[in-house]
């Protein structure tokens, strides 16, 4: 009972993140520095205060303004991968799972082959094969296709399993002695039994991915300034007279523990349904 | 019988790595730019010298050539030669990956001891209060990432005016330690809670068979599969946390060199790196797969 009231209200705080993150910019008062961009240089670090909610960073652009959007953009890059990630997952396990014989065989190497690989060392070796800056826009797209193209083995592994002792169900049987063909059989009896391990992973990898961006952004190989996001915000924190001296600056971190948290106990709660 | 199970996971760790090698290699190749573009913004270097250094490293011959080059020097030991340090990639790459070794070595170490006490304590008497301890260390835990951790640290450190462990071994060992805990921790505690709650363990139970020798000799058995498998993949994820923890703390590991092979566009660098990071992830499923062998001859003795 506890355990479903914790998920509601996880549920709610990122509800209540997400909605900020995609409509706060749009409602955050548009004067001047508060777009999060607009520099101005004689507050350089002010406290927070009504004018800066959460106060200025080193360029003097409102930390509450900058939070929001990158937010919006991390989260963005995080839902992008995520999709990726279990689209490939669910095709390839279901296609494994059903065909089996060298499809399968061909799917599970290539699992095992990505498996074998600390996961981040492979992401990076996939960033080092782009160019070093990237614009504003594709940046988001790469990072989210590099992420999202890289994770899909464990979803896909999972959903193998399922799909393999789904396939012999009587409904299954009786639907194929009726002539039913494999894609149709796939997508309406056997891919039904997925979708609630797949939520439960999305939730899961949600927040890897969020983690994933802000990771590079912090590594310098992510979205560059002067686009926020909460690996640049975090970013910031590299200076240790900026991550000791001004605790507001530690609000994108604080963000990313809440997201990462709260993704974790609507996934457990998730799990029990 | 056994030794031919034994030779298979190696065959196939083999077989894995060269797969890994020719992927690298590709990846770090395909890479836009390279380091002699630097080079040639130099007014004081000859664009004769550029030219010179590119047919020298076979930068322009074709892909498989190049590809056969590199195996053949990796064969000698010297896995390529490092653009920015004029040296054999092997002399560069040694000292760093030692000094990974040595890091993620000691945080599995100490991991695993805080975790697996803990997880048979709190599976024993679950309402206890180092059950409640352990339940919610690591789920906060959980929630940070090791990123997060490392900078959290530093704060401490700064603020308790403790300078001198910066740049040491025990901060990165702490990070690293702690942001594996909570998953061996999570995961050790319910293979344990498993083993405990099967017909046999209730049998000995019934027998009479209580304290050290239930949990030494019939529960931690009965639950060695999940935790060595659970082994093999905390190598793995603590290599990939190494990177973040050793770039944020400054040590000079492999993740430092790889960052800064990265930027430079320095290729060989690139795939070597990869390729031990595999190497080790590798290993340590291998030895997981050997302890599996030796454990459970159910496994050492399976038809393939």
């Amino acid at each position: 009972m506890t355990m479903r009231w914790g998920g509601i209200v996880a549920a709610a705080l990122l509800a209540s993140v997400c909605l900020a993150a995609f409509a706060g910019p749009m409602l955050a008062p548009m004067t001047g520095a508060s777009d999060g961009i607009a520099q101005d240089r004689t507050i350089p670090f002010a406290p927070p205060g009504h004018n800066h909610w959460l106060g200025t960073d080193g360029f003097g652009r409102d930390e509450f303004a900058r939070l929001l959007r990158g937010t919006r953009v991390s989260l963005a890059a995080g839902v992008l991968a995520t999709v990726i990630a279990l689209g490939c997952g669910l095709l390839l396990g279901a296609t494994a799972g059903y065909y089996g014989g060298w499809r399968d065989g061909l799917i599970a190497w290539t699992t095992e082959l990505f498996l074998s690989l600390p996961w981040f060392y492979l992401v990076l070796a996939l960033r080092a094969s782009l160019p070093l800056t990237l614009p504003e826009t594709s940046t988001l797209m790469a990072i989210a296709l590099i992420t999202g193209l890289t994770a899909w083995p464990r979803p896909s592994r999972l959903v193998r399993g399922i799909v393999l002792s789904e396939r012999q169900r009587d409904y299954v049987v009786a639907a194929r002695a009726f002539g039913a063909t494999g894609t149709y059989l796939i997508r309406r009896h056997i891919l039904p039994a997925v979708y609630s391990v797949a939520l439960v992973q999305a939730v899961l990898l949600l927040p890897q991915f969020i983690l994933a961006e802000v990771t590079l952004s912090f590594l310098g190989l992510g979205v560059g300034e002067p686009t926020p996001s909460l690996g640049t915000m975090i970013a910031a924190l590299r200076d240790l007279h900026v991550l000791t001296a001004y605790p507001w600056m530690i609000a994108p971190a604080a963000l990313l523990v809440l997201v990462t948290a709260c993704c974790r106990i609507l996934a457990k709660s998730l799990r029990q349904f | 019988m056994h030794t031919n199970w034994f030779v298979r996971r190696g065959l196939h760790a083999a077989f894995l790595l060269f797969a890994v090698s020719a992927l690298s290699f590709l990846m770090a190749r395909i890479a836009p730019g390279s380091f002699f573009d630097d080079l040639s913004l130099n007014p004081q270097i000859q664009p004769e010298t550029i030219a010179k250094l590119r047919l020298r490293y076979g930068v322009d011959s074709p892909f498989p050539q190049r590809y056969a080059l590199w195996l053949a020097s990796a064969a000698r030991g010297d896995f390529g030669n490092s653009l920015a340090y004029h040296r054999p990639v092997a002399e560069i790459l040694w000292p760093r990956a030692q000094s990974t070794l040595a890091l993620t070595a000691g945080a599995l170490a100490l991991a695993w001891l805080l975790a697996l006490p803990l997880a048979m304590l709190c599976a024993a008497c679950p309402r206890s209060l180092p059950g409640h301890f352990g339940t919610a260390v690591s789920t906060v835990l959980m929630a940070i990432p090791e990123l997060l951790l490392a900078l959290g640290l530093l704060y401490i450190v700064v603020k308790a005016r403790l300078p001198s462990l910066i740049g040491g071994l025990a901060m990165p060992l702490a990070v690293l330690a702690a942001g594996a805990f909570p998953v061996l921790f999570t995961h050790a505690r319910a293979a344990l809670e498993d083993a405990s709650d099967t017909s046999y363990i209730r049998a000995a139970r019934a027998h009479g068979i209580r304290g050290a020798r239930l949990w030494f000799y019939f529960i931690l058995p009965a639950a060695a599969n999940p935790l060595i498998s659970l082994f093999g993949v905390s190598v793995g994820g603590l290599i990939g946390a190494s990177l973040v923890v050793e770039t944020v703390l400054s040590r000079p590991g492999l993740g430092p060199l790889f960052l800064e092979a990265i930027s430079t566009r320095d290729p060989d660098i690139v795939t070597a790196v990869m390729l031990l990071s595999a190497v080790f992830a590798i290993a340590g499923n291998l030895l997981a797969d050997i302890l599996h062998g030796i454990c459970d001859p159910r496994i050492r003795n399976a038809v393939p």
